[in-house]
């Protein structure tokens, strides 16, 4: 970070603001009793997610049977989810780990609920293949260990196995980062209760005393644990991309596949942190710390990548034409045109269409609108992986066994139910917890950033200001 | 003191000594007789080894030109008092759509589909987009807009030191987002025309990514080995240990890129095994080119990987200037590995491809010195100056 900061920067924060303020601001939700607004929210989500119960219970009592799988398309709903779920969970690390090691700033206002976003995102992306194993009381057996069950060991070469691991590790280090992240936060708030919240805060807050050795040794945890996270944003969707591309499954098979799959992971996670902070700054009255500058910043980083994500798009389409591989010509043809069209063009138009507005600042202003295209993406993002996967295999080698497929109502709630758990948690997390980082947003505060003026350099427009600095430096150099 | 110009630039004082100018010019004018003769005497060999040299030239203007626009597009305020390396190389473009040019004028020699399709049946399919009027036409037009935008964004920054006006900055922002955003489809689309379609029969989507990682990886050893070596002559006042450091953990970040992609590839070829994907990597991994497959792996990811881990090394002048000219090896080993393969059976370093680098090399780093002292070292102007001189890791 810098000692001074330029005039170009937006500062942060909608109006100047005490540390007091702060501290009271993001409180307040845990303090008071919580608005009609959260109980409906709550009561929404928790309906959803009961639901979603009965049908993994229905599901788990009867079978997969229940689902509208068959021979040819073997995967479908439930995978579908899984890849969007965790894609979803993309953002959080994204915003926390890799924009800290890229010193961007503005990430203060969002990580936190970024990453317990990330968290929620990824126990959603769990029940999915653990539902589709049929019988998930022994969910145990893909953790490589030595057992008693004879010659019966995991498939060390398969992508699957790969999954399990690069989840499971992904997910202990997004929580341990959301955790440390929440350390110093919660020293705050154990001093501000008292009671049972004292004790539990006092108990989670780890004996943080706040002092200079205390905070230093937290930065460099969190530097640390930074940098060993965002590899994983990479392996995550990299393993699960690898799920399909090691196949031979036209469609499915494409070297393009692991960076696409991180960029579209990126790209919906981006939109969902877009989404739940449009909801949050108003149901949780945050617009000072969440401001349309930040809006901005996300819209931008949507562009980006939307851009590489529609990029694939077409590369995927060229090579399937330039390679002169007739079957994978046909996977493509059959997007576009056939029974699954409809789902390949909305695809299409909320990936790639959709975020070309958010080129006009306008349009980024406009946050009514911005929530309303940020549903948009992420619709579109569910079906991407609903094209890819379907419509790559409902149509096989085989004509005589090309087959449809149709989502069950059980399915269909199970999505449902899947929500419902993903906004129960979230709606939990803003009520007990501080849903921005105090001890972060404090230092992006306006007045604990320097003018240019005020350390000694002219910067922008100060004559021969700058040039005494250079020169200062030069000697500094030379001594 | 008008702002503008501070810094020394007596002629005994520059990035490059006359003596070693007059060496260089020497070995290119060598270079370029060994090319011109190597053309008559073995053209195929002497083109492939063109296009290599062109390409790294090309990409030492295109890395230089993303990097800056990359600054303006993330508002970064940390690398503007660097900024005027990679303006330079970028600056140097259009000596690389020179080399390019007269890379494509050897173009029959290297790429087969050029003389027609002769009965396969596969060459024939991609003929609407393999054919030459649009293969030279693209590559017209890709070159031309990327020498539009070099002159603009360059154009700007200098502006900026003139009159200091900050909307200058606005200004290269809204331009190196158009750049990038056009930059992402054509050079994807570049790689697969010129390097992608030696091996006709081959092809792999994610092949565009991969050049450009290889390309902003060069392009960042190369702002440090210029910017360091500016430094120790006392040219380049603003840079300090910090910019190193950031400098090193972009390297250090790119260099995994780089294997990342490296590793994509060629893991999902090789689990797939399908035989019209692996006859690539068969190629590269027998004989004499098996051993600089795994030499480009270490040059370009292990080494510069383990050595940059460290905080200090990052920090250490010596070892950054050491690892990004390890780097700028690597990056002629990358292209070589992905160019002559698809020409010759085995490995081939001699005269031609000596003479081939001798000849472009050389100008690329005269010119270079000679853009990067045209101009102030610093943009003094530039409202972000104070960040970049200020800031601390």
């Amino acid at each position: 970070m810098s000692d001074a900061v330029s005039e170009l920067r937006e500062p942060l924060t909608a109006r100047p603001v005490s540390y007091a303020e702060i501290t009271a601001d993001i409180a307040r939700p845990l303090e008071g009793k919580p608005t009609r607004l959260w109980y409906l929210g709550i009561g929404i989500s928790g309906t959803a997610l009961l639901l979603g119960m009965l049908a993994i219970g229905y599901t788990i009592s009867t079978g997969i049977g229940t689902w509208g799988l068959n021979r040819t398309v073997g995967w479908a709903f439930d995978i579908t989810n899984f890849v969007f779920w965790v894609g979803i969970g993309h953002a959080g690390t994204l915003i926390s780990a890799v924009l800290f090691l890229f010193r961007q700033r503005w990430r203060t206002a969002v990580n936190r609920s970024a990453e317990a976003m990330t968290i929620f995102a990824v126990l959603c992306a769990a029940l999915f293949p653990l539902i589709h194993m049929g019988r998930p009381w022994l969910a145990f057996w893909p953790m490589p260990y030595p057992n008693l069950r004879g010659s019966l060991w995991i498939n060390w070469r398969s992508p699957l196995f790969w999954d399990v691991i690069a989840i499971s590790t992904y997910f202990i280090i997004s929580a341990t980062f959301w955790y440390v992240g929440l350390i110093p936060d919660f020293a705050t708030l154990r001093d501000r209760f008292r009671g049972l919240k004292k004790k539990v805060f006092s108990f989670l807050s780890l004996g943080w005393n706040g002092s200079a050795r205390t905070w230093q040794r937290y930065e460099v945890v969190y530097l640390l644990l930074a940098g060993l996270a965002t590899p994983l944003v990479f392996s995550v969707h990299t393993i699960v991309s690898f799920d399909f591309a090691t196949s031979v499954i036209p469609g499915w098979h494409t070297t393009i596949f692991p960076p696409y799959f991180v960029a579209g992971a990126i790209f919906s996670g981006l939109s969902m942190v877009l989404t739940l902070m449009l909801v949050a700054r108003k149901v949780m009255r945050l617009e000072n710390y969440i401001t349309k500058g930040h809006v901005g910043s996300m819209c931008k980083l949507i562009i980006g990548m939307g851009g590489i994500v529609g990029l694939a798009y077409a590369t995927e389409f060229f090579i399937a034409w330039y390679s002169g591989n007739p079957y994978e010509q046909f996977v493509f043809m059959n997007r576009a045109l056939g029974p699954f069209a409809w789902a390949y063009w909305i695809m299409v138009s909320c990936n790639v269409i959709v975020p070309q507005l958010f080129w006009s600042g306008r349009i980024r202003q406009n946050l009514a609108l911005v929530f309303g295209l940020s549903l948009l993406i992420n619709v579109g993002m569910w079906f991407e992986r609903f094209v890819i996967i379907v419509t790559s295999l409902h149509r096989d080698f085989l004509p005589s066994s090309w087959a449809s497929y149709k989502p069950t109502l059980i399915e269909v709630v199970t999505l449902i139910g899947s929500f419902g758990l993903f906004f129960t948690l979230f709606f939990l997390f803003c009520r007990f917890l501080p849903v921005i980082a105090i001890g972060e947003i404090k230092g992006v505060s306006q007045w604990a950033q320097k003018k240019p003026q005020e350390v000694g350099s002219g910067g922008g427009g100060g004559d021969g200001a700058a040039d005494s600095t250079v020169n200062g430096q030069t000697e500094e150099a030379n001594a | 003191m008008n702002g503008t110009t501070k810094t020394p630039r007596p002629s005994d004082v520059c990035g490059l000594s006359e003596r070693a100018t007059r060496t260089l010019w020497r070995i290119a004018a060598l270079g370029g007789l060994l090319t011109a003769a190597g053309w008559i005497i073995s053209t195929e060999r002497t083109c492939a080894a063109v296009l290599v040299a062109a390409l790294w030239v090309l990409g030492i203007g295109l890395g230089g030109l993303v990097f800056v626009a990359l600054g303006y597009v993330t508002k970064a305020g940390w690398n503007v008092a660097l900024r005027r390396v990679p303006e330079a190389m970028a600056g140097i473009l259009p000596l690389g759509v020179l080399c390019m040019v007269v890379a494509l004028a050897g173009a029959p020699a290297i790429y087969h589909w050029l003389g027609g399709a002769h009965g396969d049946a596969l060459l024939e399919h991609k003929a609407p987009w393999l054919n030459a009027a649009s293969f030279f036409g693209r590559a017209v037009f890709y070159l031309l807009v990327w020498l539009g935008f070099s002159f603009a964004i360059r154009k700007v920054s200098r502006a900026q030191d003139k009159s200091g006006d900050p909307r200058l900055t606005g200004r290269n922002v809204v331009l190196s987002t158009l750049f990038l955003a056009f930059f992402m489809i054509t050079f994807s689309f570049a790689s697969f025309d010129w390097i992608m379609s030696i091996e006709a029969h081959w092809f792999s989507t994610v092949f565009g990514v991969y050049c450009f990682s290889g390309l902003f990886l060069a392009g960042l050893a190369t702002i440090t080995v210029v910017a360091i070596t500016l430094k120790r002559r006392g040219l380049l006042p603003g840079l300090r240990d910090e910019h190193l450091h950031d400098l090193g953990k972009l390297t250090f970040g790119f260099s995994i890129f780089w294997a990342y992609i490296w590793f994509c590839q060629y893991m999902l070829i090789w689990y797939s095994n399908m035989p019209e994907e692996t006859s690539y990597y068969a190629t590269r991994f027998h004989g004499a080119w098996g051993p600089l497959m795994y030499a480009n792996v270490v040059v370009n990811w292990l080494i510069p990987f383990v050595v940059l881990l460290p905080r200090p090394a990052k920090r250490d002048e010596t070892v950054m200037f050491k690892v990004a000219l390890l780097l700028l090896g690597g990056r002629g080993l990358d292209l070589f590995l992905l160019v002559q393969p698809g020409i010759s059976d085995t490995p081939r370093f001699g005269v031609w491809e000596i003479g081939a680098l001798a000849a472009m090399l050389p100008v690329a780093v005269i010119l270079l010195f000679k853009v990067v002292q045209r101009v102030p070292a610093v943009p003094s102007r530039d409202p972000m100056l104070a960040e970049s001189l200020h800031y601390h890791n």
